[in-house]
């Protein structure tokens, strides 16, 4: 079978559609009301060493993704108890998204709908999108990343005339010390959940540069991140966006000009599912991946549907119920470390010892 | 060939499973909710809700839409908008609710933001209702009233309350968010419209008639349509309206200046322990009537008739500034709020004794009145 390759900017727009997964809708909480904004940047900067390290990976070893280079630097055994951990975290981390989804979709919009179906409908376009391979995903995300921004942008510009720029006051009202906690918690999601990239990348081409693609995408979806947090405080001040379980979508109902152009929350729905159709894809393909390269089997898509259906499984349990969802939140930081730091880390280090050990020999 | 054949019959197949809806409700099967209002029963003290749906029943190429009213009760809210469901077999469809009527029994004697949860958290309510309190007994009397421009008053009510700081400048609107926002700032206290039965053409109709003044959860007083005026000066929320003044100095106002502009500069200082607040407002105002015999305004006429209405204006928001403070003790002028977004080191240490120091607050008021035309005419 012929190996799929990408273009830098398909993969740039599956990054940044994967940034926004669900971060566009739950409003990018961080707990420091006002201030969250600057943990959105804090974010970013912390992000920026954790991703250089992720490139470096990839540039060490083109055309290769994570569960090869594993294989190959720690060996079949240690290797695969790797690979079993990086395959948890992405069905995990897919079952969590999938489960935002379904809980955001009977909150807002059809109370009286049961969440497996709508997680089967999802998940079965996740599928058809996984199977189609990641050049159709590339191309599909460059087309509704424009859409996904578009929205952003017009949702901004509707909502200027009922927009308080007060509510942004008083500066550092929260201590470093939070700013910085919310910081971590926007660092492990959305940001860092990124390394699963590492598991696509034997997708990318060996001359595109895996670091300016990071950082690029990096710098795109914080800025856009950072008007979307503007325009929900700027729409219902720090009490209601802290109060709110999908700010964003509360802040675009608020929109009214007129009396005519109103109701578009709508459109903010369509973005959730366009974004989190993405992020679920990513998600299911890593997973896919590490479950190949585990059995030794050689074509992955074999094993989409089965892995999906663990997913959907999976995320019918993962959570009671929505406070549930949220309160997880919290522990995630702690919960992603091993996967989004250590890990890397670690094959990181290998990487740089055993190239140096090639270069002396 | 079959394969194929065997797939067309299974997509066809699809149509009639996949189309329309999980729970497909049409318009026949609810009723539209276009008003609530919230009541509370004196002996049981359950809550007593009656909702104004739209009539569609009666043909509406003739009157329009009607509305009829359907009543309930409940221990809480929700268990009364439920209760509804014995009366009428619809049931109720909130997503283009424009209203909701406090009894001012239920906004003074329990916590606002407890009765308030409902319609927030309900999804589909939407978070841009607005809000009123009734003057009258209950809040059902508001809403079984009739409407003048339209035959459901609640659409009415919410359009007049809505575009009464262009027009009147007698109240302030806000909507359930933002009363959701008030009820949780630091140094503001909330404020919302009042609303009275009043008898119009030999008709009970509504009006509206100034702002409900909260202190932290509850209902303490009003402040009148005047005052009410005086009242979005100071918080620079005033859009339009009109200020009479007297041209010869007494108590009878001659001249009406309608405001076109207005921009109120709020600043405090902290000195020896002690808050001074200070509002300049600048005022672009027409004038477009003069009862009284006049020449064509020179330059030191229209300067006096600029400080005659700068005083008034002064003097007014002076005044219901202090019987704010000494009547109710509620900052709904959100000077602490100021205090706070500014220097929120500063609120930190005031905020405990706010209350009593905005009592005791100074507040020194000045405003410019700028008059840039006298309409069609130019001497009376």
């Amino acid at each position: 079978m012929q190996k799929e390759m990408i273009s830098a900017r398909q993969m740039f727009c599956i990054i940044i559609m994967f940034i926004f997964g669900s971060s566009v809708i739950m409003g990018v909480s961080s707990g420091a009301a006002q201030d969250s904004w600057m943990s959105l940047l804090l974010a970013a900067v912390f992000t920026v060493p954790m991703l250089l390290i992720y490139a470096r990976i990839i540039k060490l070893f083109p055309e290769k993704n994570l569960f090869e280079i594993i294989e190959m630097l720690f060996g079949k055994i240690a290797g695969n108890i790797i690979i079993i951990l990086m395959v948890w975290y992405s069905l995990h981390l897919c079952a969590l998204v999938l489960r935002n989804f379904s809980e955001y979709i009977q909150i807002v919009s059809m109370p009286e709908t049961p969440q497996l179906p709508i997680m089967i409908a999802m998940i079965l376009v996740v599928v058809y999108m996984a199977k189609s391979g990641i050049e159709t995903m590339g191309k599909w995300s460059i087309a509704m990343l424009s859409a996904v921004f578009l929205v952003v942008i017009i949702t901004i510009l509707f909502s200027l005339n009922k927009m308080d720029f007060t509510n942004i006051l008083p500066f550092m009202e929260n201590d470093f010390k939070s700013i910085a906690a919310g910081a971590f918690r926007l660092y492990a999601f959305p940001f860092a959940e990124t390394v699963l990239f590492l598991c696509l990348a034997d997708a990318m081409k060996k001359k595109d540069s895996p670091r300016k693609l990071y950082l690029y995408a990096l710098l795109f979806s914080t800025v856009v991140l950072l008007l979307v947090i503007l325009r929900n405080l700027f729409m219902m001040g720090p009490g209601m966006v802290g109060a709110s379980y999908f700010a964003s979508y509360v802040a675009v109902k608020l929109i009214d000009v007129a009396d005519f152009f109103a109701r578009i929350e709508g459109f903010i729905s369509m973005n959730f599912i366009l974004a989190g159709i993405i992020k679920i894809t990513v998600c299911l393909m890593a997973a896919a991946k590490g479950t190949a390269r585990l059995f030794g089997i050689n074509n992955y898509r074999k094993l989409l549907l089965p892995v999906s259906l663990l997913a959907v499984a999976l995320s019918a349990i993962v959570y009671k119920n929505v406070m549930e969802m949220i309160d997880f939140l919290r522990f995630y930081t702690y919960y992603a470390v091993p996967f989004q730091v250590i890990i890397p880390l670690t094959v990181w280090i290998a990487a740089e010892i055993r190239m140096h050990k090639r270069k002396l020999a | 060939m079959i394969k194929k054949t065997a797939c067309l019959l299974l997509i066809i197949l699809q149509i009639f499973l996949l189309s329309g809806c999980w729970n497909y409700r049409g318009l026949n099967e609810m009723s539209v909710v276009i008003g609530i209002a919230v009541d509370k029963a004196p002996d049981s003290g359950n809550y007593q809700l009656s909702f104004e749906i739209t009539d569609i029943s009666t043909p509406i190429k003739d009157k329009g839409v009607q509305s009829k009213i359907v009543e309930s009760e409940g221990k809480t809210v929700f268990d009364a908008v439920r209760n509804a469901k014995k009366r009428i077999h619809n049931k109720l469809y909130f997503g283009q609710t424009q209203l909701v009527v406090f009894s001012n029994e239920i906004a003074h004697s329990e916590d606002f933001s407890g009765v308030i949860d409902w319609f927030l958290r309900d999804g589909e309510l939407r978070e841009t209702i607005c809000v009123v309190i009734s003057q009258e007994k209950t809040a059902r009397e508001i809403i079984s009233s009739k409407g003048i421009g339209q035959s459901i008053v609640s659409n009415e009510i919410r359009q007049i309350v809505e575009t009464d700081e262009d027009a009147t400048a007698s109240t302030s609107a806000v909507e359930f968010y933002q009363v959701f926002n008030i009820l949780r700032a630091e140094g503001k206290s909330l404020t919302l419209p009042e609303i009275h039965n009043v008898v119009n053409n030999d008709e009970t109709v509504i009006e509206v008639n100034g702002t409900a003044v909260f202190k932290e959860n509850k209902l303490v007083g009003y402040l009148t349509s005047d005052e009410s005026k005086s009242f979005l000066f100071a918080i620079d929320e005033i859009k339009g309206g009109v200020l009479t003044v007297s041209s010869e100095g007494d108590d009878r106002d001659d001249i009406s200046l309608e405001i076109s502009k207005n921009s109120t500069k709020r600043s405090f200082d902290f000195k020896d322990d002690k808050i001074n607040v200070s509002i300049h407002t600048d005022t672009t105002v027409f004038l477009d009537e003069a009862m009284v015999h006049n020449n064509a305004l020179d330059d030191k006429q229209t300067a006096a008739l600029e400080d005659a209405a700068a005083a008034k204006l002064e003097n007014d928001i002076t005044l219901v500034i202090q019987r704010v403070q000494s009547e109710y003790g509620s900052d709904i002028f959100g000077f602490g709020n100021m205090i706070y977004k500014k220097d929120f080191r500063l609120w930190n240490q005031l905020k405990d004794t706010w209350d009593e120091q905005f009592i005791a607050l100074e507040v020194d008021v000045s405003s410019d009145v700028h008059i840039v035309n006298t309409g069609e005419i130019e001497k009376s």
